[in-house]
């Protein structure tokens, strides 16, 4: 088959989940023998996989099995004087900044442009900002449209949801043939919030890339390290982390809390941390680059997603992997894949706190969740969910 | 009338930008030297050597008098990277007519945090300045300024007779700050006049001012009509003032270079070291003064590093370790501790926003108080698990 990925963001150009999940699915989808082209607005530079750019393109042809490179040239180009106009390469920024609906109107017609050229089979498109892209296509085309639900602008945004953003979402979900969502709770949501019928929706759950990494020292001695890690916003639950560790520590002193990421709630939770004078325990890092990441899974001795509403959430496997005991919230969609995590409503910050204590003061018990876990684990990787997104398209193209 | 010019000579070793959570425990060079040399390299290029030079004219030809501080953090560094500029401090020091003021050697909080800390800074500083330069003279100023009635007492169990502190309101009430003043245990006290103070340092180059653009005729001029009344006004700034802050192209220099010939002209004004100052004025009042006033930001508190909760608890933190770093003996430790203990770490913390803020951008390495609040807090885990405390 060959597939035409519409993406957003690709690994090291990332802001969260969405662009692992990306790789994943493509390598996955590669080893499959399926010829697959992933467009994006500003392709990073990767040896190992080759991006397209909508930013940039000397095209050529594909060549079968791999992903192939392209360049577009297009001729709506903001912010530039008549003189650099002819020469630049088209200036997409991606990422999440202040022109991003401008931007995602203009990613659609250059995709279309550029789908126009090569033959596809199947566009598989990833999240709202890719939806318009698709519709353009299908509109030039008759190509088929899987739309991938990573995450909701609701699981975003619960409180102050963007309007145009919900149309966008509902339109391309309206539109598209078939629906892939990352968990069934987004499943359960997409029915709810758009009303679309259950039976063009298909779940295919995230995966994460194993790991080699040994267990690494940290330097606090026998402190048991507990490790936040993703973006600090309202919508992974940061204060309920803070406010639960405020509690643990109250209770017992050799833990040490990290907070790993960036995010509009990182001012406020270093200013409540300080506050309340944590900060001999609890420690930020700012944003962490992938290996970083993972050396600091490496060191945890507990991984939490305190997520108020998670899609999905692949860092809790990661740091499965990585073999650190995880605690979630019933409100990610990760649960659905790990059945034997010990789990929280977000809002309960005593129970968590019982479950961190538990798991920290007993070896045995977090010794057996680590195996549980990784037994949890053995049906999740990313050539299955690759092989179930692989059925979903052959069935519409 | 005594006219009395003090001039504040600091520079931190500031911090590592890039010193991140997994550098704890095992990365032990907490300082940027290269950033510290080349912000030393360009201010001694662009105020210390050309300043001092033009002092020195100055001192020969019109007898002019003037008193510096030099922190330990500034000397070191001077002595790491323009050892040039040490030579051209001891030849202002040998003409007899300037003064160098005592202090607490890492223009540190420690008055505030750690009375028995501030005393050994005071007495390190002193030694070192013996090692360096001359020794200070009996006259101190502490860091910014702060002032409160403890540092005075302390001042006075240190063999002090007489110290710097801010001309603000919360120190004189209705007073006039062209008297000497005296606090605890006769501790003599010379306030700042802020207002002359701040034409030079901040209002000079400022083009929307009235008085713009400042002659040293026209400044003369105002001094001497507030000469009635008055036994001296103390303009005290940072040194840096004088083509660092601003640029020699705003005519700082020139204006330096005149203002000797300007105030001689008056006849009612001779310059004057603090310590002739405080010789030659009868103190006028006691002055109780119970909570810190330094010469920092609008507020004159000391708002400008212990304002929020990020600085309050790395202070709290930092000052948290004294007993561990003084029974460890070990010299190189010691050192480092109060290298942290430099108030422009803790300045560059601090989340205020409006004017003051501005200001705190000026030779600050960090690109938010929240970036400088975990790269201090990263090094302060470390030295703290160094100690083991």
């Amino acid at each position: 088959m060959r597939i035409l990925e519409l993406g957003w963001e690709f690994p090291p150009q990332k802001s969260g989940g969405l662009g692992t999940a990306c790789e994943g699915i493509c390598r996955g989808l590669l080893r499959l023998g399926h010829d697959v082209t992933f467009f994006m607005p500003s392709a990073p530079e990767r040896d190992d996989i080759a991006l397209v750019g909508a930013n940039s393109i000397h095209q050529d042809n594909p060549t079968d099995g791999s992903l192939t490179p392209y360049s577009i040239a297009s001729s709506l180009l903001p912010y530039h004087s008549e003189t650099s106009y002819q020469d630049t390469p088209h200036p997409f920024e991606g990422g999440y900044g202040a022109s991003l609906f401008e931007e995602v109107q203009r990613f659609a017609s250059v995709a279309a442009q550029f789908a126009r050229k090569g033959a596809f089979d199947v566009i598989h498109a990833h999240d709202w900002m890719t939806f318009p892209a698709a519709s353009a296509i299908r509109h030039l085309a008759q190509v088929p449209i899987a739309a991938h639900v990573h995450s909701l602008e609701i699981d975003r945004a619960p409180q102050g949801a963007n309007q145009t953003i919900m149309d966008m979402e509902k339109q391309g979900l309206q539109a598209a043939d078939a629906i892939i969502c990352v968990s069934g709770r987004t499943k359960s949501m997409v029915i709810d919030q758009y009303g679309i019928e259950s039976k063009k929706i298909h779940v295919a759950h995230n995966a994460a890339f194993p790991v080699t990494r040994p267990r690494k020292k940290h330097p606090w001695g026998s402190d048991k390290l507990v490790v936040y890690l993703g973006r600090i916003t309202h919508q992974k639950g940061p204060e309920t982390f803070v406010l639960a560790a405020a509690q643990l520590l109250q209770y017992m002193q050799d833990v040490q809390f990290i907070m790993a990421g960036d995010g509009d709630l990182l001012r406020p939770m270093i200013e409540r941390v300080t506050d309340a004078r944590l900060q001999r325990h609890f420690h930020f890092t700012g944003f962490l680059k992938d290996n970083h990441a993972s050396d600091l899974l490496a060191m945890a001795d507990l991984y939490v997603l305190p997520s108020v509403s998670e899609p999905f959430g692949i860092a809790p496997l990661e740091a499965m992997l990585h073999g650190v005991p995880v605690i979630v919230t019933n409100q990610a969609g990760v649960v659905e894949v790990m059945p034997s995590a010990p789990r929280v409503d977000h809002w309960d910050v005593v129970g968590l706190s019982d479950w961190m204590q538990r798991i920290l003061t007993n070896d045995d018990l977090a010794n057996e969740l680590v195996r549980s876990g990784a037994k949890d684990l053995t049906a999740v990787s990313w050539d299955h969910t690759a092989e179930t997104i692989s059925q979903i398209l052959q069935n519409l193209a | 009338m005594r006219l009395c010019f003090y001039f504040q000579v600091h520079q931190p070793y500031r911090l590592n930008r890039t010193y991140s959570i997994f550098d704890i425990g095992t990365r032990t060079s907490y300082f940027d030297d290269s950033l510290n040399q080349s912000v030393m390299s360009r201010v001694s290029q662009n105020c210390y050597l050309p300043t001092n030079k033009l002092l020195l004219d100055l001192i020969r030809q019109w007898d002019m008098r003037c008193a510096f501080s030099i922190t330990q953090t500034a000397l070191s560094q001077m002595k790491q990277w323009v050892p040039e500029v040490i030579d051209s401090f001891t030849a202002l020091f040998e003409t007899g007519r300037v003064e160098l003021l005592s202090e607490s050697s890492h223009h540190s909080l420690a008055s505030v945090y750690s009375m028995a800390e501030f005393c050994d800074q005071v007495r390190l500083h002193t030694v070192t300045c013996k090692q360096h330069l001359q020794a200070p003279s009996r006259i101190f100023r502490n860091t910014e300024l702060i002032y409160f009635d403890q540092v005075a007492e302390a001042v006075s169990q240190l063999n002090l007779d007489a110290m710097l502190c801010e001309g603000s309101q919360s120190v004189l009430g209705w007073r006039s700050p062209n008297h000497v003043y005296r606090g605890p245990s006769s501790v003599k006290l010379l306030p700042r006049h802020f207002q002359f103070s701040d034409d030079v340092a901040f209002r000079f180059a400022n083009q929307a001012w009235e008085g713009y653009p400042l002659t040293a005729h026209k400044y003369a001029k105002w001094l001497e009509q507030s000469t009635l009344e008055a036994d001296c006004i103390n303009v005290f700034l940072d040194y840096e003032t004088f083509g660092e802050h601003h640029k020699s192209s705003s005519g700082i220099l020139d204006f330096l270079t005149q203002l000797p010939a300007a105030v001689h002209k008056t006849r009612s004004m001779t310059f004057a070291t603090p310590s002739e100052v405080v010789d030659n004025c009868r103190p006028r009042d006691v002055l109780a003064v119970p909570n810190p006033v330094s010469w920092a930001d609008s507020a004159r508190d000391l708002s400008t590093w212990a304002g929020n909760h990020m600085q309050r608890a790395l202070l709290e933190d930092l000052y948290a370790l004294e007993s561990a770093v003084k029974s460890r003996g070990d010299a190189h430790l010691l050192e480092v501790w109060r290298r942290l203990q430099t108030s422009d770490h803790f300045y560059y913390l601090s989340t205020k926003t409006d004017a003051d803020g501005a200001v705190h951008q000026y030779f600050n390495p960090f690109t938010s108080p929240y970036h400088a609040y975990m790269v201090t807090h990263h090094i302060l885990t470390d030295m703290r698990l160094k100690l083991n405390a």
